[in-house]
């Protein structure tokens, strides 16, 4: 797991000797450092607005914790991912009722997220990224249906087994293996400059 | 799509994730602490839920035992003196007492037909 590389599972062997103790604390301290920028990318290739982002993302770290916090280390990464995707999934269900709501109250409301993936409008993610391909990558993942973007988001970028995917997601490993070969096929169509 | 591109597309994203603007790293860093908080909080809870279970427990203890202390006692029994056995000696040493026993069946004639004369 290479994107995952930060020493919050290094020291397993002291896991049980003082419980939730502050040594609990600096070891989860120390996971959720190394995975909550990355959430925060996840969740903002996902919703596509920064505040909201920043939103899932802290109620994924509060949900993490309340339910997972006392589980071992190992498991942590797949089980924060699926708080993750609970969360952004809770989302765009609430994005879809308000939507429904507005066209009922003939009141546009904004652009659903999906909507916005073609548009031009200079978008905080944009500004991160410092390189074309960078760009394009980003560009081509937003296009993606979401299950097929966290396919490859959580094997190939944050490198979680098929099994780990599958507990993230909420689905068999062969679906995982599904969404994922889906993704490479439609990144490699749109990314076909890109290839070496 | 080979595993060079792969490699270059963690890089990328990754790259994306450390460049994120200061204060969306700050409000990051805040959201954590406030998640770390809360396993702080349900350390201590169980502390302070053992405590006022305990204390509650003994608040109800308390309360019973000054309840059956307060309520009335149920009405006193008359207690019967003792029989002494020097009362039983009169009778035992009465002669009269123990004649009128050697009459008793005159007696009980005498009260049957009193009271049908009387009738």
């Amino acid at each position: 797991m290479e994107a995952l590389s930060g020493d919050w599972r290094t020291d397993q062997s002291m896991a049980g000797a003082d419980g939730a103790g502050t040594h609990q604390r600096e070891r989860l301290d120390r996971f959720l450092q190394s995975v909550e920028r990355q959430a925060f990318r996840m969740a903002l290739l996902g919703v596509s607005d920064e505040q909201e982002a920043l939103d899932i993302v802290q109620d994924v770290m509060l949900a993490f914790v309340r339910r997972y916090g006392r589980k071992p280390a190992d498991e942590w990464a797949p089980l924060f991912f699926r708080c993750l995707e609970n969360r952004i999934r809770d989302w765009y269900r609430r994005s879809s009722v308000r939507r429904r709501w507005m066209v009922w109250l003939d009141r546009p409301d904004q652009p659903a997220a999906a909507e916005r993936f073609g548009s031009e409008e200079p978008r905080p993610a944009d500004a991160m990224s410092h390189d074309e391909f960078g760009v394009a990558l980003e560009e081509a993942l937003r296009s993606l249906p979401h299950r097929q973007r966290q396919a490859f988001l959580y094997r190939i970028w944050q490198g979680l087994s098929g099994s780990e995917t599958a507990l993230a997601m909420g689905c068999s490993e062969g679906s995982v293996k599904t969404h994922l070969f889906r993704a490479l096929a439609a990144l490699r169509e749109r990314l076909e400059a890109f290839e070496p | 799509m080979n595993e060079k591109w792969l490699e270059r597309a963690r890089t990328s994203l990754e790259d994306g994730s450390r460049s994120i603007p200061g204060e969306t790293a700050s409000r990051l860093n805040q959201a954590r602490q406030r998640a770390l908080n809360e396993l702080d909080a349900r350390r201590v809870a169980p502390r302070w839920w053992a405590g006022a279970a305990l204390a509650s427990l003994l608040a109800v203890g308390l309360a019973i035992g000054i309840w059956l202390d307060s309520s009335p006692d149920p009405a006193p029994v008359p207690v019967q003196p003792a029989a002494s056995p020097l009362a039983d000696l009169d009778v035992l040493t009465a002669v009269e007492d123990l004649e009128m026993l050697a009459d008793l069946e005159f007696y009980l004639w005498l009260d049957e037909n009193w009271a049908e004369d009387a009738g």
